[in-house]
C-alpha cells in the first residue's frame, strides 16, 4: 500500500500524541483503517467533542463539560452540596485530581493551578498567576462561610517545594490553616532502597500510632 | 567513552515528555553536561531524590555515539543541601548562583576551580550566615574563575595607576574593557559605572583571597549593593558576549 495523502496526515497527526512515534503512528493508523467505519467515528466525534464541550470550572479550574458557546462552567465537585466547603486541596494539575478522587478518602474542594512555581525558569509563576489568583479570591470570599483549611498537593521536588512556600506566604495572612500531604517511603516497598532524603523527610513526617 | 562516572551537582532538572527528566549537571571532569533520566518522573523511580536541583551525587551516565544527550544510568546522593530547598531565601538565592554558572559555563569543558567554588557558594548558602554576601562573592569569583578577572590597580586604557585618593567621579569601571578606566580614557562617561573608594577596596581585596576567607568580611549593605549592581552588568555584558560569540559560531 502506497502511504500518502490522507494515510500519512493521519500517521502524521496521531505522531503528535504523547509517546507516540512513527513506527507506533503507524500501527495506530492500520488498526483505524481495520476498524468497523462507525466506530473510527465514535473515535473521532470523541474527540471533537471533548475539544468542543470541555471547559475549565470557573470555580477550581478543574476540566468540566459546557454547552457548545458557553465559556465558564462549574465542575461536579464544585457544584455538589454534600463536598465539605472548608477544605480546599490545591493540585498541580487535572490528573492528580482525578487520582486523588479515585481513592474516594477526600470529600472536600479542589483548587487545580495547571503548574507549578518554577525558580529555575525565567518565567517563574507566569503560567500559574492567574490560577492563584483565582485561589486567593475564592480564599478571601470564603472566609464568609469558613474556610478552615487548604492541603497543598504539590510534588516533592524543588518547583513544588517552591509553589508551597509562595503559596503558604499568600495564604497565611488569612488566618487559613495551610497543610501539605506528607511525603516519605512509598507504600508497598522496602525501607532500605530509600535514599536519605525521602528518609528524613519520613522522619520528619512520622506520627504517632 | 561511553561510560562516564564522575561526581556533579545537579543544576537544573526539567521535565521531559511523560515520564522523564532533562537533567543539566556541572560535573567536576566533564563540566556542565545535560543527561536524560528515564522515567525518574515515575512513583517508585530509581533516582529518588538525587536528581533535584543543588544535589551533589556521584553520577553514571552512559554515552551514544552521535547522540549529544547521555543517559543517566545511575545517581547516588553524596549531599543533598536539602535544606537549601525548605524555605524561599536559600531556594532564591541558590537559583541565582546557578543560573549565572548555567549562563556562563560553555557545554562540556571541565573546570574543577569552578567546580569547588559551585559546591562551597552552596555549602555557604546552607550555613546562612549572610546569604546575601555569598551570592555576590560567588559571582565575583564566578567571573575570576571564567577568566574575566577585571584589573583593579590599573587603569586598562593607559596602564597608568589608578590612585585610591582620587575623587569619587574619577574612579569608572568599564564592561567592556574588563576593568577600570581613568577618566582621560573614558571617551564616554555613559558607558563607564561610576565606582566608589569602599566598593574598589573590596573588590581590590577579593582579587587577593580566596572565597572561603572573603566571608569573613561583612560589607555595609549599601557596599554591597553597589557591588552587586557592577557585578551584574559586568555579567550582563559578558554573557552578552558569549551569546554573540555562539550565534556567530
Amino acid at each position: 500500500m502506497e502511504k500518502k495523502g490522507v494515510f500519512n496526515t493521519l500517521i502524521e497527526q496521531l505522531m503528535a500524541l504523547p509517546g507516540v512515534g512513527k513506527k507506533t503512528a503507524e500501527r495506530y493508523a492500520f488498526f483505524i483503517l481495520k476498524m468497523p467505519e462507525e466506530q473510527a467515528r465514535t473515535i473521532a466525534t470523541a474527540i471533537t467533542d471533548a475539544k468542543d464541550k470541555l471547559r475549565h470550572c470557573k470555580i477550581c479550574n478543574n476540566m468540566t463539560e459546557a454547552e457548545v458557546g458557553t465559556p465558564t462552567a462549574v465542575c461536579k465537585i464544585c457544584a455538589n452540596g454534600a463536598r465539605d466547603p472548608q477544605k480546599i486541596l490545591v493540585v498541580e494539575e487535572a490528573n492528580t485530581l482525578y487520582a486523588i478522587e479515585k481513592s474516594g478518602e477526600y470529600k472536600g474542594l479542589y483548587h487545580v493551578l495547571h503548574g507549578t512555581y518554577s525558580p529555575l525558569s525565567d518565567n517563574g509563576h507566569e503560567g500559574t498567576s492567574a490560577s492563584i489568583n483565582g485561589l486567593m479570591e475564592r480564599i478571601k470570599q470564603g472566609m464568609s462561610f469558613g474556610i478552615s483549611e487548604v492541603i497543598l498537593a504539590v510534588s516533592p521536588n524543588i518547583d513544588g517545594e517552591a509553589t508551597a512556600l509562595y503559596l503558604t506566604r499568600m495564604i497565611k495572612p488569612f488566618g487559613v490553616k495551610v497543610t501539605r500531604i506528607a511525603c516519605g517511603i512509598p507504600a508497598g516497598s522496602d525501607i532500605e532502597y530509600a535514599d536519605e532524603v525521602t528518609l528524613i523527610k519520613s522522619l520528619e513526617g512520622r506520627r504517632d500510632v | 567513552m561511553p561510560l562516564l562516572s564522575t561526581e556533579a551537582i545537579v543544576l537544573s532538572s526539567l521535565r521531559l515528555g511523560e515520564e522523564d527528566k532533562l537533567i543539566t549537571f556541572f560535573s567536576l571532569t566533564r563540566g556542565k553536561i545535560v543527561g536524560v533520566a528515564k522515567g525518574a518522573r515515575r512513583f517508585k523511580n530509581r533516582f529518588g531524590a538525587s536528581l533535584e536541583p543543588f544535589t551533589h551525587c556521584h553520577l553514571v551516565l552512559f554515552e551514544k555515539p552521535n547522540n549529544k544527550l547521555a543517559r543517566i544510568s545511575q545517581a547516588d546522593i553524596l549531599y543533598s543541601f536539602r535544606k537549601l530547598r525548605e524555605s524561599w531565601e536559600p531556594i532564591e538565592r541558590g537559583t541565582e548562583m546557578v543560573r549565572l554558572l548555567l549562563r556562563i559555563t560553555p557545554e562540556e569543558q571541565p573546570h574543577p576551580g569552578l567546580y569547588y567554588l559551585l559546591k562551597e557558594g552552596l555549602t555557604f548558602l546552607e550555613t546562612g550566615v549572610n546569604r546575601y554576601l555569598s551570592v555576590i562573592l560567588f559571582t565575583a569569583y564566578l567571573i575570576a574563575e571564567s577568566g574575566y578577572q577585571p584589573r583593579w590597580d590599573h587603569c586598562v586604557g593607559c596602564n597608568r595607576s589608578v590612585t585610591e585618593t582620587a575623587a569619587a567621579p574619577s574612579r569608572f569601571f568599564s564592561c567592556k574593557d574588563g576593568g577600570l578606566i581613568c577618566p582621560r580614557c573614558t571617551t564616554s562617561e555613559a558607558q563607564c559605572i561610576s565606582i566608589s573608594l569602599g566598593a574598589l577596596t573590596f573588590l581590590q581585596t577579593l582579587s587577593k583571597i580566596d572565597f572561603r576567607s572573603a566571608h569573613q568580611y561583612s560589607p555595609s549593605l549599601l557596599l554591597l549593593r553597589e557591588i552587586e549592581t557592577l557585578l551584574k552588568d559586568y555579567m550582563a555584558y559578558i554573557i552578552g558576549c558569549h551569546h554573540l560569540l555562539n550565534a556567530s559560531s
